[in-house]
């Protein structure tokens, strides 16, 4: 097995913010071998572009930990002081194509100059010369010589994304970041970026990280993906075999949602929203959107209460509810009900037992109790330990506690 | 061209603002017509006086009295230009001070006695040039670096303080610190004089080569250090070589006898002080906010991805996209800054334009006031041009816009 | 801080009522402070106790003059004597600054009429200070000002009094004296001080200002008064002057510049919100228009914005100070005027111009919202957290606008406003050094100057507060 370009280990970024510490990266790790294109894929405000910056040390102000180990090469970059970084990893390693290159570019330096720039800054090299190679860099990605000559605001968005792309590959990196290369084109000029990233990794040998949350995207362009969750990586492995036989039920839900041409199905839909990074849920963080989800999941005695209530709003269900007066959670994975002064407290542990069992496959959450107890005035309501579980499989690997009890 | 025209365009708008800005002092310089009855009736009390103490006219009848008292009184209007018409006579006002014949003084002279409102201007505007240049660039250097540092550590406790300090100095004007740093430099601890261009009685004059060290040693300075900036690593030496010489010159300087200049840039250093002081938390705090808005851009990001140290991204990308706004809002304030002067320079009893524009007041100098005011009129409109000039060379999108 | 002087503006009102104000400009008010007076508890710098003023009150009031009346009868010829004595303890490390006699007389015959004055010192010497005749009858005051360099009688009276007793006593003769004080054309070229040589030590130091040592302890004034008519009768009240008053000092008039300096915060508070508050929101609603409607009536607010710019405001205003001598009102008003378009109107026209093409607008637009609706309902609610800043930053530029007038002797010549001392204490030279006062007047400077920068930053602090909304991506982190 040849050794990886890029191996990212238990890599983590948290920053500080007035709510709290956002855990935009959570322990992600990742292989890419040289050649290789893995494709991370994920919601909007999941991680991704904060995994990638991470790589780059692309740090916001408010950083709070930033640890883990980035192999580059053979060398763990994170050890590198911030000057050795800068002239070693960032565009000479890694380099990077922005989300949005209308942006990117500076608006008052010419193109030509500004994609000639990282030779100057890192090889020292004569103007003239380096821009003879920019001019050549956008040859290589179909621009003709004179564009050099042009401002930023003078070029189409198909063309601004070009310069940034020539820019990426001036220093020959091993290894190109592509966060969203296409998402502000249209159709046409995506397909023709897509195709050229496609040949521009053949000629050059270029490794690609490829951010999107474009399905269709990452399965033209990858080998391998990675599907980001609430910071986390959920599920990593063969394009092939994820796309086609998804083993995380977030993956599955994920393809399920993509609309598809002639098919009579309707696209499905992930219920709810995306959890709060700055207090990302116990256990599995998707247990809360999980279709699937049951007692190991890691359901807290707060969100308990939450979808109790929840169900008592709704006119459909909330007849099915025991009558309760009031909830209140005692710890973590405890929480002590009190139910309407009507008949006595047996009584209701017995109504709210059989509702658990009755419900359970149609509310998932229910699964999670563990034991219902008669006290003196309240019944308490033990749930099962909440437990993140663990990334399962060697080169196809998944976080989800379905997988150790070896169904899907 | 576009910018050709548009150029053009704001030229013919500055010149007809410009003509109606003094043709407003005009009219107010003279009072609406006020000044001109006041003078008649003091001319007319003049002459009562006058004839009352000649015995010659005393004897004469009350009707001849009359008539050659009112036959001297009509030529004494006519020659003071008294009985024209006041629209006809604030027109004529403005067409020569368009023309910047601004006529003479009836009060003020100028050093060598010449009532000539030119060349009493003429005499006081290069003090207030001096002056009022070296502590704008001052505070504009100053202010532009902490601006950028503090930006650079946006939030710390360091851009805490230094705006808190910025904003808080800025809005009081030159003149205020000008009286406090009288009392604490120049009568609490003695170390600068506290007013005047030069000491009483002046010392020795000097070659006026003799006032350019300084001048030269920042200019040295400066030159090293931007060179170095943009010059690549094996050159550098010859940026520190060029520094190393400014501080020599400097030092030399200052061990040399004192001499005239020398007294002179020894009293401009507190005047100086105090306008630098309240001007440069203009440009460091809006510096900052500036530099704070673009510092957040995708391609600031993206350069910072390229490998660019922090100070080329600060300054090659964050600075060059930030200066139009910067250069606006802040040769606004330095236009504004020469009007500031008069009450500054009144303080210092420093004998510049604005001291100047003082005692014209103080005498009810009319023509003297009007030939200021267009002075500063003319520093405004020649300013807003200039920026309008810099403006369409800094950016290029100006030029996308215009087409 | 705004609070401290929010505070200060509605209790001066209360504690100081606005009569204190008008007395400011009656120069009879303040004969009982000292003039140019430091602060008393400036003492601390100089490590002396400095003498307070102290008043000796006329007879009747309590502590006042002692009095005796006599009127007898000699041979048809009323006489009528009047003895009035007063002591006092002076514990002070160094001299008054003035001695002052004021006496009222009722008289019938002028001629002959007479008060002798007499001063006793702690170590029993006696000085004869002057004879005179009063010329005004009561209730008129007769002043008689003991010291200083005046020549006019009595001081010049008391000075020869004091210097035939100093001979007398042996401690200078003649020539020395005339060595010491020489006179040119019958004035003094350095003017002996005369409270030093009352109230020194009897030694030869008495002769020198710089050396002379204070002698501790009761002094007294004692007057006779004769007249010749059987209602004669007469009336003594005197001032001590100390050379430090108050908390903040007093001004040439003896204007105890603390009301001054209290006065000036509600002033300075309710100009500086009143403009800006005016400017701020007359720009902010013409920048509105101008972006919103745009068009013609953009380009004449954009072209006025320009003019504005160019003339040169001040310098008009001061010409307009000097020939029409404005009241603080119309000085308001005029600088509203003269701000009515200016950069916020610039920035407000930006702001407006983003907001215009966001969706929000284009929906109300779909659902037949009118413009001037849209404008004041959806537009107008944008730019306003930007106004508020904008105020409080101007309101330092207003408060400063009316002390640089002021300061010119241009401002409202009936408020003692910050400025206005300032401008009083420039052109009585506070800011040059004499010998008396080497470091300038500095309380006359100093105060006002700070009241003006605690006032501006308190609001600059309260506009850095809004730093968040002048800078929305420092929102995010």
């Amino acid at each position: 097995m040849p050794l990886p370009v890029l191996d990212v280990k238990n890599l983590v970024l948290w920053y500080r913010t007035r709510k709290g510490p956002v855990h935009a990266v959570d322990d992600i790790s990742f292989a890419l071998e040289a050649g290789q294109t893995i494709a991370l894929v994920g919601e909007s405000g999941s991680g991704k572009t904060s995994t990638a910056n991470s790589i780059l040390r692309l740090l916001p102000k408010n950083v709070l930990r930033y640890e883990g180990e980035v192999v580059f090469d053979g060398q763990d970059v994170m050890e590198f002081d911030n000057e050795e970084f800068r002239k070693v990893v960032r565009w000479r390693g890694i380099s990077m194509v922005f989300q949005g290159a209308m942006n990117a570019l500076n608006p008052t330096t010419r193109v030509g100059s500004q994609v000639a720039e990282p030779l100057i800054v890192h090889y020292d090299i004569d103007r003239r010369e380096a821009a003879d190679q920019a001019i050549e860099a956008l040859g290589k990605v179909g621009l003709s010589g004179d564009i050099a000559r042009r401002y930023p605001h003078e070029l189409s968005g198909g063309m601004k994304q070009r310069v940034v792309i020539a820019m990426s590959l001036i220093l020959k990196p091993k290894v190109v970041i592509l966060d969203e290369p296409t998402s502000a084109l249209d159709v046409m000029t995506q397909t023709n970026i897509i195709n050229l990233l496609k040949d521009l990794k053949n000629t050059e040998h270029l490794s690609y990280i490829f951010i999107t949350h474009d399905l269709g995207l990452a399965s033209e362009l990858a080998d391998l993906v990675g599907i980001v969750y609430a910071g986390q990586l959920v599920e990593v492995g063969p394009a092939e075999g994820v796309f086609v036989r998804p083993k995380h039920p977030y993956t599955g839900k994920l393809l399920a949602s993509v609309p598809r041409l002639r098919s009579e199905a309707a696209p499905d839909f992930i219920p709810g929203v995306p959890p709060d990074l700055t207090d990302p849920p116990p256990g599995c963080r998707f247990h809360l959107r999980c279709p699937v989800s049951f007692e190991k999941c890691g359901w807290s005695a707060p969100e308990f209460i939450e979808q109790v209530k929840l169900l008592q709003i709704s006119e459909e269900t909330k007849d099915k509810v025991p009558a309760i007066e009031a909830m209140k959670a005692k710890d973590t994975q405890t929480l002590l009900i009190k139910p309407v002064a009507n008949g006595t407290i047996a009584e209701f542990a017995q109504r709210l037992t059989s509702f658990i069992a009755q419900d359970q496959e149609t509310y998932r959450f229910l699964k999670s109790v563990e034991s219902v107890q008669s006290k003196a005035k309240v019944v308490e309501v033990k749930l099962h330990e909440a437990m993140p579980p663990p990334l399962i499989g060697a080169d196809w690997r998944a976080s989800c506690w379905l997988l150790e009890a070896g169904g899907s | 061209m576009g910018v050709g025209r548009y150029l053009a365009r704001r030229a013919l708008f500055l010149a007809i603002t410009f003509v109606i800005a003094i043709y407003v002092t005009v009219v107010i310089a003279n009072g609406f017509g006020k000044v001109d009855e006041i003078l008649k009736a003091q001319i007319y009390q003049d002459l009562k006086q006058a004839y009352a103490r000649n015995p010659a006219y005393n004897r004469l009848p009350p009707e001849e009295q009359a008539r050659q008292f009112n036959i001297t009184y009509n030529a004494t209007i006519e020659a003071q230009g008294l009985n024209e018409q006041f629209l006809p006579k604030t027109i004529r006002y403005t067409a020569s001070a368009l023309q910047l014949k601004l006529g003479r003084a009836t009060q003020l002279r100028s050093g060598d006695g010449s009532a000539s409102v030119s060349a009493i201007i003429f005499e006081r505007l290069p003090r207030s040039l001096v002056l009022f240049t070296v502590a704008n660039v001052i505070a504009a250097v100053v202010g532009i670096w902490l601006g950028l540092w503090m930006a650079r550590k946006a939030l710390s406790p360091f851009d805490r303080g230094m705006t808190v300090l910025s904003v808080t100095t800025f809005v009081v004007p030159p003149w205020v610190y000008g009286i406090l740093f009288i009392l604490v430099f120049g009568f609490g601890l003695k170390v600068f004089p506290s007013g005047g261009l030069t000491s009483v009685p002046p010392p020795p004059p000097a070659p006026l080569s003799a006032a350019f060290p300084p001048l030269i040693a920042i200019g040295l300075a400066l030159a090293g250090y931007l060179a170095n900036k943009h010059v690549r690593t094996k050159y550098r030496l010859i940026g520190y070589g060029v520094m190393a010489a400014a501080a020599a010159v400097l030092v030399a300087w200052i061990l040399a006898p004192y001499d005239y200049f020398k007294d002179l840039e020894w009293h401009m250093i507190l005047p100086a002080t105090a306008v630098a002081f309240s001007v440069f938390g203009s440009w460091s705090y809006t510096t900052r906010n500036l530099v704070l808005q673009v510092m957040d851009e995708d391609f600031v990001f993206a350069a910072r991805a390229r490998g660019l140290k922090e100070r080329d991204v600060l300054s090659k990308y964050v600075l060059r996209t930030a200066s139009p706004p910067i250069v606006t809002s802040l040769a606004l304030t330095l236009a504004a800054a020469w009007t500031g002067a008069i009450i500054t320079e009144t303080v210092f009893n420093y004998p510049g334009l604005g001291a100047l524009f003082f005692e014209a007041i103080s005498l009810q100098d009319a023509p003297v006031v009007i030939g200021l005011t267009t002075m500063y009129a003319l520093l405004l409109v020649v300013t807003v041009f200039l920026l309008d000039l810099t403006y369409s060379l800094l950016d290029p999108r100006i030029k996308a816009l215009r087409r | 801080m705004l609070g401290f002087l929010i505070l200060l503006a509605v209790f001066v009102p209360i504690l100081a009522p606005y009569n204190v104000v008008q007395a400011w400009n009656d120069p009879g008010a303040w004969t009982n402070n000292p003039k140019l007076a430091a602060p008393e508890w400036s003492e601390i710098f100089s490590g002396k106790h400095l003498p307070r003023t102290i008043l000796l009150a006329s007879n009747g009031e309590p502590g006042g003059f002692d009095k005796v009346r006599i009127s007898f009868n000699v041979s048809g010829q009323t006489y009528t004597i009047v003895v009035l004595r007063k002591s006092f303890s002076f514990q002070f490390d160094t001299f008054p600054s003035e001695i002052k006699l004021f006496m009222t007389a009722v008289f019938g015959n002028a001629t002959g009429t007479q008060i002798r004055v007499f001063w006793d010192r702690p170590d029993g010497q006696e000085i004869h200070l002057f004879d005179g005749n009063p010329s005004v009858r009561a209730p008129y005051e007769n002043t008689y000002s003991l010291t200083g360099p005046s020549f006019k009688d009595p001081s010049y009276a008391v000075y020869s009094s004091v210097r035939d007793w100093l001979i007398a006593k042996n401690v200078t003769n003649q020539t020395e004296w005339a060595s010491l004080y020489p006179t040119s054309g019958g004035i003094y070229q350095n003017p002996p001080q005369t409270q030093t040589m009352l109230m020194g030590r009897l030694n030869r130091t008495i002769l020198d200002p710089e050396t002379a040592e204070v002698l501790k302890g009761n002094y007294s004034f004692r007057i006779e008064f004769s007249g010749f008519t059987p209602t004669d009768d007469a009336n003594a009240r005197a001032v001590v002057y100390g050379t430090v008053f108050g908390l903040a000092g007093t001004d040439y008039e003896g204007r105890d510049l603390l009301v001054a300096l209290l006065w000036g915060a509600p002033v300075a508070l309710a100009f500086g919100v009143a403009g800006a508050l005016a400017s701020v929101l007359i720009q902010t609603i013409l920048g509105a228009i101008s972006g919103w409607y745009g068009g013609f009536i953009d380009e004449f607010v954009q072209r006025t914005a320009d003019f504005y710019l160019i003339i040169p405001t001040l310098p008009i205003l001061i010409l307009l100070g000097i020939l029409y001598h404005l009241g603080i009102l119309l000085i308001l008003f005029v600088l509203v005027v003269f701000g009515v378009v200016g950069a916020t109107t610039k920035v407000v026209r930006s702001i407006v111009l983003q907001v215009k093409e966001e969706q929000f607008i284009e929906a109300a637009r779909s659902y037949g919202a009118s413009r001037s609706r849209i404008l004041f309902r959806y537009i107008l609610p944008r730019v306003m957290p930007y106004t508020f800043a904008l105020i409080a930053l101007t309101v330092p530029a207003f408060i400063f606008l009316e002390a640089s007038l002021s300061f010119l002797g241009l401002g409202d010549p009936s408020l003692p406003t910050w400025g206005h001392i300032l401008g009083d204490a420039y052109t009585q030279g506070a800011l040059f050094a004499s010998r008396a006062y080497p470091t300038g007047l500095w309380w006359w400077v100093f105060f006002p100057a700070a009241g003006i920068i605690f006032t501006t930053v308190a609001f600059a602090l309260l506009g850095y507060a809004f730093d968040k909304v002048l800078n929305p991506r420092l929102r995010e982190q």
